[in-house]
C-alpha cells in the first residue's frame, strides 16, 4: 500500500501593505524618455551623415597632420562612442528609457536617411518609375 | 520591367526602413497584448536593432576581398542572415547588462517576419533576383540592368525575393494564428528560425549568389553549420508539444 499523499503545507498569509512586484518600470523624469532618445540619435546621426559627407572629401585630398586623427573620429570614434554611450545609458535605469531611444533612433535613421535621398534622387530625375 | 529600381541603395534602405518600422509598430501591439509592461522590453529590443544593423555588415566582412575593415564598412555587403545573428547577439547582450531573464523570443518572431515581409520587396526591386527559371513566370532584365548586375538580358529569372517575401508572409499569418497554443516561451521563435533557415537553403539554389565551396553558397554553408543545433532545437519544441496534447485529450 503506498501512503496517501500529504496535504499542501498552508499558505502564510502576506503581511499586512505587501503588494505584488509589478513590471519593472524605468524612472519616469523628463530627460529619461524614449522619444527624447530617438529625437537626439536621430539629429546626432545626421549630423554625423552630414559632416561625413561634407568634411569626408576635403579631408580625403588635404594632407594636414590633422588629417588622419579627423579621418577617424568621422569614420570610427563617432559610431564607436555612440554605441557604447548608448549601451552604458540603457544599462542605467536613470537613463534606460533615454539610452534605449539613442539605440532605437539606428533603425529609425535609416528610414529617415533612405527616404530623404529617394526624394532627392526623385525629384532630380523627374521620373515616375 | 525587370528590376524597376535597380542598384537603388535608397529605395533599398526606404523599405528596409519600413520594415524596422512595421516590427517595431507589431512588437508595441504585442507587447501590450501579452501584458507586458517592463520598461527593458523596448531596451532589448534596441540592442536587437542596434546588433542587427552593425552586424549585418561586420559579420559579412571578406577579408579577403577587402582587407580595411573601415573600407567595408563603407562600401562593403550586408547580410541578413547576419543581420539576424546580430539581432540575437544584441538580445542576448541586452538581457545580461538589464538583468532580464524570462524569454522574449515570441515577442520578436511575428515582427522579424513583418519587416523581412517588407524589407525583401526593396531587394525585389533593387537586386538581381535569381538564377535562369526555364519557365514563364520569370522576371526579364533590360539590357542596361543586365549590363549592371552582370547576368544575361531577355531571360527570364527567379524571382527568389518574391518567394521569400511569400514565406514571410505565410509565416507570419501562421504565428498570429499559432501564438497562443504552443507548450514554453521561445518555441515560436525556434520554430520560425529553422523553417526560414530550411527555406533560405533552399531558395539559395535559385539565388544566384556566388557558390563558395562544391557548389553551395556561403549562406548555405552557414545554415549547414547551424542545422544540427536547429534540428535540436525543433525537436524539444515537438517532445514539450507531446505531453501538453496528452493533459488536453485526458477528462
Amino acid at each position: 500500500m503506498s501512503k496517501p499523499p500529504e496535504p499542501p503545507p498552508p499558505r502564510v498569509p502576506p503581511p499586512p501593505g505587501f503588494q505584488p512586484p509589478g513590471p519593472w518600470q524605468a524612472p519616469r523624469h523628463w530627460g529619461n524618455s524614449f522619444l527624447l532618445g530617438i529625437l537626439a540619435g536621430v539629429v546626432a546621426i545626421g549630423l554625423y551623415v552630414y559632416l561625413t559627407l561634407a568634411v569626408g572629401p576635403l579631408l580625403s585630398y588635404g594632407n594636414t597632420p590633422l588629417s588622419p586623427l579627423l579621418q577617424g573620429v568621422l569614420g570610427w570614434g563617432f559610431p564607436l562612442v555612440y554605441l557604447a554611450g548608448a549601451i552604458v545609458l540603457t544599462s542605467l535605469p536613470a537613463t534606460m528609457r533615454f539610452g534605449a531611444g539613442l539605440l532605437i533612433a539606428i533603425g529609425v535613421s535609416m528610414l529617415i536617411a533612405a527616404g530623404v535621398c529617394f526624394a532627392i534622387l526623385s525629384g532630380f530625375s523627374g521620373a515616375n518609375r | 520591367m525587370g528590376v524597376p529600381y535597380a542598384a537603388s541603395g535608397a529605395v533599398h534602405g526606404l523599405l528596409v526602413g519600413l520594415g524596422i518600422a512595421a516590427a517595431l509598430g507589431f512588437f508595441a501591439l504585442e507587447k501590450r497584448r501579452r501584458g507586458l509592461a517592463d520598461d527593458r522590453l523596448w531596451a532589448i529590443a534596441g540592442f536587437a536593432l542596434a546588433f542587427g544593423a552593425i552586424g549585418a555588415r561586420l559579420f559579412t566582412w571578406d577579408v579577403a576581398r577587402v582587407p580595411s575593415l573601415a573600407a567595408w564598412w563603407e562600401a562593403g555587403d550586408r547580410s541578413i542572415l547576419a543581420g539576424l545573428v546580430g539581432a540575437w547577439l544584441g538580445v542576448h547582450v541586452g538581457k545580461l547588462i538589464l538583468r532580464y531573464r524570462p524569454s522574449t523570443g515570441d515577442l520578436f518572431a511575428p515582427a522579424v517576419a513583418l519587416s523581412m515581409a517588407i524589407g525583401r520587396i526593396g531587394c525585389l526591386l533593387t537586386e538581381l533576383p535569381g538564377t535562369p527559371t526555364g519557365g514563364a513566370w520569370g522576371l526579364v532584365l533590360t539590357p542596361e540592368q543586365a549590363a549592371l548586375f552582370g547576368a544575361q538580358a531577355g531571360v527570364g529569372l527567379h524571382p527568389s525575393f518574391a518567394y521569400e517575401i511569400a514565406f514571410h508572409a505565410l509565416a507570419f499569418a501562421a504565428m498570429l494564428h499559432y501564438r497562443d497554443r504552443l507548450a514554453r516561451p521561445g518555441d515560436l521563435f525556434v520554430l520560425y528560425v529553422a523553417g526560414y533557415a530550411l527555406f533560405r537553403f533552399a531558395v539559395e539554389f535559385v539565388r544566384g549568389n556566388e557558390a563558395m565551396w562544391l557548389g553551395l553558397s556561403g549562406p548555405q554553408w552557414f545554415l549547414l553549420i547551424v542545422l544540427p543545433l536547429l534540428a535540436w532545437r525543433v525537436w524539444t519544441v515537438v517532445a514539450a508539444l507531446r505531453p501538453a496534447r496528452q493533459e488536453e485529450v485526458a477528462p
